[in-house]
């Protein structure tokens, strides 16, 4: 699909399957202004209830983040091949699962899964026979090595882009990741340390935009 | 707890601004030192990490009134955003009267304002205290900029108490003093308790 700017009008292709399913941010490349880009509206079939009684909690498909001006339903690309009969499936999204919610209990979304949902991400996938508590204990670690990347991303954007560009992206920002690294062992069990590299895939996955740069 | 100094006969009031790095707290507390007059403010102190800054500086509001004959002197400080510095965030909330929560408005920035969230909740905890019974309101700032979330959606995320809130741009100074009047109204409606 095409997408347009909002602020300088340049308008992009965009391939489907990158964009998430509930929407995401990107940043122009020529004007450095920041945009939500949606999918196309999937063929859905919906058929219209004849009074809507809430016996259960509403749940809302599409979020609610909305851009103050969001960009506008981007026409169809006149070049790709024939659109397929149906849209690709959308990779793995956390929609959520009809198993997880018990029937009739009223089903609040954490912020953290709200936010895996409104920037479509999977959800954390483990061994099936590990109980909640090392589940728990595992999904905050990733969460704190993910912070600790964005924060590195927040304040030395200009650092990380140079490095990306230059490929010395560790010498760059070793100093940051080494004080990240220190803070990340101070608050992470032993064990899940040494058995896990969610610190690396979190350098990996947001500083170096999806690259091993981090080994 | 507010600290009692009998001798000026003044109640010192703590109001930490709090927050995701870089989402407006010391543009905060800079836009309200720089309108308030420099008779009745103290001066504006930074302990300066390597890149984030603690600020804080104290004034004594003089269309206020008294407390139970005490004249009631706003301590206002911000803390560090960066995640390694919770040691310092967690110093800084001690003995806080009110706290007021800066959310980055941009959608890139939900999930630092979640944490930040949660990470308020967690270093309270430490000292024993709860949000809810703390004098506390949010302020969603940056409105002004283009790709921010709805206000429905951080509502959602970040305000599960219902607390006032308010759309600001700090670095104009819109929202500002409203966000201070209302966590200040708070304080002080808890002191007179």
């Amino acid at each position: 699909m095409i997408v347009e700017c909002p602020k300088c009008k340049k308008r992009y292709r965009v391939k489907d399957e990158l964009v998430p399913v509930g929407g995401g941010p990107v940043r122009c490349p020529s004007c450095g202004n920041i945009f939500t880009i949606y999918r196309e509206p999937l063929n859905i079939p919906l058929e219209p209830i004849e009074e809507a009684r809430p016996t259960a909690p509403p749940k809302p498909e599409v979020p609610r983040v909305a851009p103050a001006a969001g960009p506008a339903p981007a026409p169809k690309p006149a070049a790709p091949t024939p659109p397929p009969a149906a849209k690709p499936a959308p990779p793995p999204t956390p929609t959520p699962a009809p198993g997880a919610a018990k029937p009739g209990a009223p089903q609040v979304e954490s912020p953290a899964e709200r936010l895996a949902r409104l920037f479509g991400r999977a959800e954390d996938e483990f061994p099936p026979d590990w109980d909640e508590e090392t589940k728990r204990k595992h999904r905050e670690a990733k969460r704190l090595a993910r912070s600790l990347a964005r924060d590195i991303l927040l304040y030395h954007r200009d650092k990380v882009e140079r490095g990306l560009k230059e490929g010395n992206l560790p010498e760059l920002i070793g100093e940051e990741i080494r004080k990240s690294w220190e803070f990340y062992k101070q608050k992470v069990p032993p064990d899940i340390l040494q058995s896990t590299t969610y610190f690396k895939d979190a350098l990996n996955e947001i500083l170096g935009k999806g690259k091993k740069i981090f080994v | 707890m507010a600290l009692i100094n009998y001798a000026s006969r003044e109640i010192n009031c703590k109001i930490v601004y709090y927050g995701p790095g870089l989402g407006g707290k010391t543009t905060n507390i800079k836009y309200i030192y720089s309108k308030i007059s420099p008779e009745i403010r103290g001066k504006l102190v930074s302990l300066a990490t390597e890149l984030d800054r603690t600020l804080f500086f104290d004034f004594l509001p003089v269309d206020l009134g008294t407390v139970k004959g005490f004249q009631v002197r706003f301590h206002l400080y911000t803390v560090p955003g960066q995640v390694y510095y919770n040691a310092s965030r967690r110093l800084i909330l001690k003995g806080v009267d009110g706290i007021v929560f800066v959310a980055d408005s941009q959608i890139e920035r939900l999930e630092d304002n979640v944490e930040s969230m949660e990470n308020l909740h967690e270093n309270l905890a430490t000292y024993g205290l709860k949000l809810e019974n703390i004098p506390f309101v949010i302020q969603y700032n940056k409105r002004d900029l283009p790709n921010i979330a709805s206000v429905e959606e951080l509502e959602r995320l970040l305000n599960p108490l219902k607390v006032p809130y308010f759309e600001a741009v700090a670095i104009q100074g819109i929202g500002v003093f409203e966000t201070l009047k209302e966590v200040a109204r708070r304080v002080l409606r808890n002191l007179s308790k």
